[in-house]
């Protein structure tokens, strides 16, 4: 090897360790860099993706007919079993509805969503995202939610100018804070790269059961609150988990929920309190009288 | 047949840059959202080592460090570091090209795993040092073991498919041949 060569290494290693402490120590700018990558480089590939992802899906459909009447015993029981659900459901909708009413509530309109296709996903295992194709054209912003029909999927996080990446809720980077029904609880909902990812920070586990239902809480303005996350389950290993009710194995379109920053108290408010200086006066004229 | 050496070796540079490009797209196909127990090899590190050890010329270190940094920044990993650690293995095996031509393949795999698992390791090293969130141990141990388990397979198919071929016993006529 000769010196010209060694000192040619020496500046490339140096220059990529310096990209990575530059990444250390501003991760946005360099984050908004690799989504602006992202956002040039992905989109290309979509034409190509297209038949093949096109022909997967055709090898996967022929592989279920195999098992077709199988699937049929299922599906008949199943509808057994969803008659019985509609039924309740109609009822309870009814019930709802002239609670509503009687209530004189308005629900609440303010959200309203954007729905994106899948492009890609996060190309590696180690990370749980996916690409969706629309972006800050779209006038998405970072960290609005993102949900399949039913359940809540995740948030974004990364923003091209036309794709978004969303971080789901199985990535290891992935927190979110969940209440769980009917007890009420709160608590994280841990992302681990598994697919039912645990449940942490449970103040009393004896009030939550497998089958509870689970949905995101709210707290620290992370998600709006009321989005279902999933169900309760309960591993091997005894610990809690979330059976997500998003069907991850087929995210095909996804909705980016719309949320905007709720008004924030930040002081006491006047006309409850006066003044700080005031309160201990008017504590001893209260007692007096 | 007017084919110079200098042609040649732009075509493989274009070649390995579209295999790059090639194994970026398959890795993108929105096939897999479940989390899974089982991390694919990580192929354009098993073709650059066996690159480098045929044909270093190749594969030069800068468009190594531009497509490493570019996976790096692709697969939301910490961009850079992985790259370093690739270009440090790079250099490790170039230095002891000349010999492990010479010698039986097994050898050469086993000097060629242990590179990998330095790379994967240094890797680990680094970014655990700067606080870095780790991914999990057992995936990467997977994804590790693939990589060498497969570096045979990229060794036969840079042979017979893409003729990359060690010249050290063709030497000169070798290089003027066409493809």
């Amino acid at each position: 090897m000769t010196p010209i060569r060694r000192l040619l290494v020496g500046i490339l290693v140096v220059l990529l360790l310096g990209i990575f402490l530059f990444w250390r120590i501003d991760s946005p700018r360099v984050e908004r860099f690799r989504a602006n990558l992202i956002d040039k480089v992905v989109p290309s590939f979509s034409w190509a993706a297209a038949p093949v992802t096109g022909i997967t899906n055709i090898v996967r459909d022929f592989q279920s007919y195999q098992r077709i009447y199988d699937q049929n015993q299922d599906l008949r029981r199943e509808l057994q079993q969803m008659k019985a659900w509609k039924e309740a459901a109609l009822q309870l909708e009814q019930e709802n509805a002239r609670l509503l009413d009687l209530n004189k509530v308005r629900l609440d309109a303010k959200y309203t969503f954007v729905t994106g296709v899948v492009l890609a996903d996060s190309g590696s295992p180690f990370r749980q995202s996916i690409l969706l194709n629309v972006g800050s054209r779209d006038g998405i912003l970072d960290g609005w939610a993102a949900m399949d029909g039913i359940g809540l999927v995740g948030r974004i996080s990364g923003l091209g100018e036309n794709t978004a990446r969303v971080l789901l809720l199985t990535d290891t980077a992935s927190r979110v804070p969940i209440t769980i029904q009917p007890s009420g609880q709160k608590a994280i909902l841990f992302g681990d790269n598994t697919a039912a990812p645990p449940i942490e920070f449970l103040d009393n586990v004896d009030a939550v059961r497998p089958g509870d239902r689970v949905i995101s809480s709210g707290d620290g303005g992370v998600f709006p609150a009321g989005l279902l996350v999933g169900h309760v389950a309960q591993g091997p290993d005894r610990r809690l988990r979330v059976r997500l009710s998003a069907d991850y194995q087929r995210l095909e379109f996804l909705r980016v929920l719309r949320s905007y920053q709720g008004e924030s108290i930040t002081d006491p408010g006047d006309l409850l309190l006066p003044s700080i200086s005031a309160t201990p006066l008017e504590t001893s004229e209260a007692s007096d009288g | 047949m007017a084919e110079t050496v200098e042609e040649r070796r732009g075509l493989y540079w274009f070649i390995y840059f579209g295999i790059a490009m090639a194994l970026f797209f398959l890795n993108f196909l929105p096939q897999q959202m479940l989390p899974t127990r089982l991390a694919p090899p990580d192929i354009l590190l098993a073709l650059t080592l066996a690159w480098t050890i045929r044909r270093p010329e190749f594969v030069p270190l800068a468009l190594v460090a531009v497509l490493f940094l570019m996976a790096d920044l692709l697969y939301h990993r910490p961009p850079g570091v992985f790259a370093a650690a690739t270009i440090i293995g790079l250099e490790f095996l170039r230095s002891r090209a000349q010999d492990m031509r010479r010698a039986a393949f097994a050898i050469e795999w086993i000097v060629v795993g242990v590179t990998i698992i330095g790379v994967f390791a240094l890797t680990r090293i680094i970014t655990g040092l700067a606080l870095v969130a780790q991914p999990p141990l057992g995936l990467s141990l997977v994804q590790m073991a693939l990589t060498i388990a497969i570096y045979p397979v990229v060794v036969v198919i840079s042979h017979y498919v893409f003729g990359v071929r060690s010249t050290l016993q063709g030497s000169v006529e070798d290089i003027g041949s066409r493809l």
